[in-house]
């Protein structure tokens, strides 16, 4: 008689590395504060170098140290930059490289790729919500300073000169003062936006315009 | 494994903070200290595992009377109310304290539907009758008490048939004209046991209504010009000589005869022998051919489904009548106007019919129905019961298990069956129609796999059972909302669980036939994306029963509110002749333009049926949801529309349906569970919040059967997100919310919607950011 062979096959359970996924992600988010992204609206260049580190790292042929270096190019590369990277910066991607390889090295090479999507798809929306919220936050400061300045919405028609737009009784639908609102705006809506760009230029921030960079 | 250690839930700390409000909120304003302590005793020692030496030396240490034996009552009242079902609950009253005290009794059915709250009813009014006092409702029983020294007996099941009779009767005498004509193509008295010969005139006036004169103008012209050669065929007239023009005047005949041919065809199918009986019918054959000529019984008889050719010839005869024999001023009955001929032939349809059934001893009335169904439906009752034996029924249903499977799908004098939606086994049952469950022909596995299949029978009670929910809706019922008491329930909660229940559907009846409203606003269950937006705009869990009816409302696009406007506006313009002052007369109103008046109807400012009723149909503000609730026990909502959109998967709808339940769950304290009509009620409440549909995919999802009361509010969340982000994400409409519960991240999601916006050429917005943070937060604890 032959010998039956039993092979037990158990099931790689994503969730039990849940938080190791989680971990690397918010080293990478960390890193990615003082990225300077080129544009928010692409999913290249929000993520900059960590969408390169996760497209090689497949490979499995980088260690730690090489792929760092290799992600450091390429941020010292975009312009934006200007051939600086902080320390804590630094650290925080060293710190996810390294979470990220130790990490796929203890998991069955066939979730590797559920693994990265995971991280990808998952840190691309921590970035996407990131900038989505500085937009709507101040969207809402410019509502605050035309409330200011108004007090109501209908004074804020009449002087803007449109009859039929509707900024909501609170304010609630001014739109986000972008480059393109203020290049279309004239008269008192476009010295407005202006004014409001200087303010917010005095705080330590300017306004991008999420529409052109579509 | 094996009994885990004690687990108190009492925190004395607690009590001690608690009892003083509670007493404050109760109007308690006299309770002195000791007092206070006696409750705080009772509360922290009403668990015989909180009673140790210490708590209780320590108990006894605070020096306060008789609190021993009420915290022994709390102890017991504890029980009974935390028992599993009827059983638990009379074995814990009647060992407790209170058992020498009074006396137990309690009524059981086996829960089958709307039926089953009408058999509810009629156990409880007759224990009320006898004596007893309800105590605790289960779904499916009550518990009920007596004095023990009160010789109270529980009621004969006789006295609950005649009242379950009694309540049955009530309901099927309501207006059920429209149920008892079915169509004319198939069977045009598909339910024959809802036929009252007192409303046989209303009958023949539905029948002709339901066939359209314009129907046969409309067919192609060979199809035309063959039923005219098969009626000259008919009539012993050559075809050949005959020209367009003769064709058309004949096919325009044809056209014109086809309200008076169906209400000779429901007149045969009235006069019926299963009906009158064969002495009626030679009565009608008599009186009948007194009018109509020798010969023309048989020819009525014969008639089959609508076939024009031989139906015109046998209108006909009755359109060669001389005008004279009714004192009618024409030479013949084909003289007279459309609505006039139809109104003559009902009128002397019904004389006979009149003589036929003052001639036989029991014309077919419902009343019978209801004595019948009141029968099939006290199967149902468990208890109190005469003679049941477990043993036998057992032996019986083995005996028509091992047998009924050759006979599935047949019908057969030698015939054993399984009713295939309860499992009963009988010997004579009925023949499944779609009138009143789905499918009926589908090859069952319950049957044989080779041969003939032909449609299932099903046991009478099923049958009663679904006539019923027909005639409670006033059309059929596609699904039905099952709501439970979560677990047993007092008297006085259960009725104010009845009153939330209550006024819920008044709510939705408001909105549903809009007679105060705007009739823009409609009410939808399967649009779970609209409810949702409206469900993150206000704070849910402080909604009255009311509120929620209105959060499952939307209002038509502005294109299908100006399209609805003109409708209006043409059906009121049609109506009346295109003239105004017309109108003004009938409405007694002033209008000086259309529009005014057309404002005024849609308001519902317009006190005129006939108005009312053309902006009912313009809008089609008929109500599609009944509420059957008469004790607390169960309330059933049958709808007459399934939840669900047009292309959805058996999945999404699932998920919908899961939506709907959990919202009313929450909403109403209750359990819900969303079934189709077919199927039959196989749980009892208690289980969970929301019943999830048997769809693997969505079990799998849910990971169970019912949604618990833990998870139920992250699943409502779940599901609303899920049908918003499917619709912003493009996602397939099929299975679109499924999709997006198993998208690996909300990133993925977010992926999907920007490609969707830039396919538009818009920009992302914030509040899809807001939406996508829920769904993190609800589906994907890792992202």
């Amino acid at each position: 008689m032959r010998t039956p062979i039993f092979v037990r096959i158990k099931r790689f359970d994503l969730e039990s590395v849940s938080s190791d996924i989680e971990s690397v992600r918010r080293c990478f988010d960390s890193y990615l504060d003082s990225y300077p992204v080129k544009s928010s609206r692409s999913k290249h260049s929000l993520m900059g170098p960590v969408g390169k580190i996760l497209q090689e790292v497949k490979s499995g042929k980088w260690d730690a140290d090489s792929l760092a270096g290799y992600a450091l190019n390429i941020h010292l590369t975009n312009p934006k930059a200007k051939g600086f990277i902080s320390q804590e910066a630094r650290n925080s991607l060293t710190e996810g490289i390294n979470r990220l390889l130790t990490l796929l090295k203890s998991s069955p090479v066939t979730v590797h790729d559920k693994i990265l999507d995971r991280i990808d798809y998952g840190l691309y929306f921590m970035r996407r919500a990131k900038v989505m919220e500085a937009f709507e936050k101040l969207r809402q400061e410019f509502a605050v300073f035309l409330r200011h300045k108004y007090g109501t919405s209908e004074k804020l028609t009449e002087v803007w000169g449109e009859k039929s737009a509707d900024y909501g009784p609170d304010f609630s639908r001014v739109p986000y003062p972008g480059r393109t609102l203020f290049e279309k705006a004239k008269g008192q809506k476009k010295a407005d936006i202006s004014e409001f760009a200087q303010q917010a230029k005095l705080k330590g921030y300017e306004l991008i315009d999420e529409e052109e960079e579509i | 494994m094996g009994r885990r250690p004690f687990l108190s839930d009492i925190d004395p700390d607690l009590t001690r903070k608690v009892i003083p409000e509670l007493c404050a909120a109760l109007g308690f304003s006299d309770v002195g200290r000791k007092a206070i302590a006696v409750i705080e005793n009772c509360v922290n020692l009403h668990m015989s595992g909180e009673r140790t030496d210490a708590n209780v030396v320590s108990a006894a240490l605070r020096g306060t009377d008789r609190w021993y034996t009420l915290a022994n009552l709390v102890f017991h009242i504890d029980n009974i109310c935390s028992a599993r079902g009827v059983f638990e609950a009379k074995i814990a009253l009647e060992r407790s304290l209170l058992g020498k005290h009074l006396k137990t009794a309690y009524h059981q059915i086996n829960i089958r539907g709307v039926s089953s709250t009408v058999l509810h009813r009629a156990a409880l009014e007759a224990f009320q009758g006898a004596g007893w006092i309800p105590l605790l409702h289960f779904s499916d029983a009550t518990l009920y008490v007596g004095s023990a020294a009160e010789p109270i007996k529980a009621p004969f099941i006789d006295q609950i048939e005649n009242k379950l009779a009694l309540i049955l009767d009530e309901i099927v005498s309501s207006e059920v004209v429209p149920l008892v004509i079915g169509s004319e193509m198939q069977d045009f008295l598909p339910k024959p046991e809802l036929f009252d010969y007192r409303e046989l005139e209303a009958y023949l006036w539905e029948a002709s209504k339901r066939a359209n004169p314009l129907n046969f103008k409309k067919k192609k012209p060979e199809y035309k010009a063959d039923v005219v050669k098969k009626y000259l065929d008919l009539c012993n007239i050559s075809f050949d000589s005959f020209d367009s023009s003769s064709i058309d005047l004949y096919t325009e005949r044809i056209g014109i005869a086809r309200r008076e041919m169906a209400v000779l065809r429901f007149f045969k199918y009235a006069m019926s022998s299963d009906l009158i009986g064969k002495d009626g019918v030679s009565i009608a054959k008599q009186e009948y051919e007194n009018i109509f000529g020798q010969g023309a019984w048989e020819e009525l008889t014969s008639m089959s489904t609508y076939m024009p050719a031989p139906d015109m010839k046998r209108v006909d005869r009755f359109w060669a009548l001389p005008g004279c024999q009714f004192g009618i001023n024409v030479s013949t009955i084909e003289e007279l106007a459309s609505e006039e001929r139809v109104k003559l032939l009902i009128e002397l349809l019904s004389q006979i019919a009149v003589k036929v059934y003052s001639a036989i001893s029991s014309p077919p009335t419902r009343a019978t129905l209801a004595r019948e169904m009141a029968a099939g439906f006290m199967q149902d009752l468990i208890s109190p019961a005469d003679d049941f034996k477990p043993l036998e029924i057992a032996k019986h249903q083995m005996e028509f298990y091992a047998i009924s499977k050759p006979f599935t799908g047949k019908q057969t004098r030698k015939a054993r069956y399984l009713c295939p939606i309860c499992n009963t086994s009988f010997e004579t049952g009925i023949k499944a129609s779609a009138d009143f469950i789905d499918k009926p022909e589908a090859h069952t596995n319950r049957g044989v796999a080779h041969g003939a299949f032909g449609y299932v029978t099903i046991c009478y009670t099923c049958y009663y059972e679904r006539i019923l929910r027909q005639v409670l809706l006033g059309e059929r019922a596609k699904e039905l909302i099952v709501i439970f008491p979560r677990m047993n329930i007092g008297a006085e909660t259960g009725e104010l669980l009845v009153e939330k229940a209550r006024s819920f559907f008044q709510r939705a009846y408001a909105l549903m036939v809009a007679d105060e409203g705007e009739p823009d606003l409609h009410l939808s269950m399967a649009l779970t994306h609209f409810i949702f937006e409206q469900i993150l705009k206000q704070d849910f869990s402080h909604l009255d029963p009311a509120q929620l009816a209105e959060l499952l409302t939307y209002r038509s696009s502005k294109e299908n509110r100006r399209r609805n406007l003109q409708k209006l506006s043409k059906a009121l313009q049609e109506a009346y002749g295109e003239d105004l002052e017309e109108a003004n007369i009938a409405w007694g109103t002033t209008f000086s333009l259309w529009d005014e008046a057309v404002e005024a109807v849609y308001a519902n400012k317009v006190n005129d049926d006939e108005a009312r009723r053309i902006r009912a149909e313009v809008y089609q503000l008929h109500p599609r949801m009944k509420l059957v609730c008469q004790t607390p026990h169960m309330a059933l909502l049958p709808l007459s529309y399934t939840i669900r959109l047009n292309e959805d998967s058996e999945a999404n709808a699932a998920l919908r349906r899961t939506f709907i339940a959990i919202f009313m769950g929450l909403g109403l304290d209750a359990s819900v569970a969303i079934v189709s009509s077919s199927d039959e009620i196989d749980f009892q409440g208690g289980e969970g919040v929301a019943f999830v549909p048997p769809v693997a995919s969505i079990r799998q999802l849910i990971g169970s059967n019912w949604v618990q009361l833990d998870e139920a509010e992250r699943w409502l969340k779940s599901i609303g997100i899920a049908s918003i982000l499917a619709d912003s994400g493009s996602y397939s409409k099929r299975a679109g919310l499924l999709e997006v519960l198993l998208a690996p991240t909300p990133g993925h999601v977010l992926r999907r919607i920007e490609l969707k916006k830039n396919e538009e050429k818009k920009p992302l917005r914030y509040q899809d950011i807001v939406y996508l943070r829920i769904l993190a937060e609800v589906t994907t604890p890792s992202m």
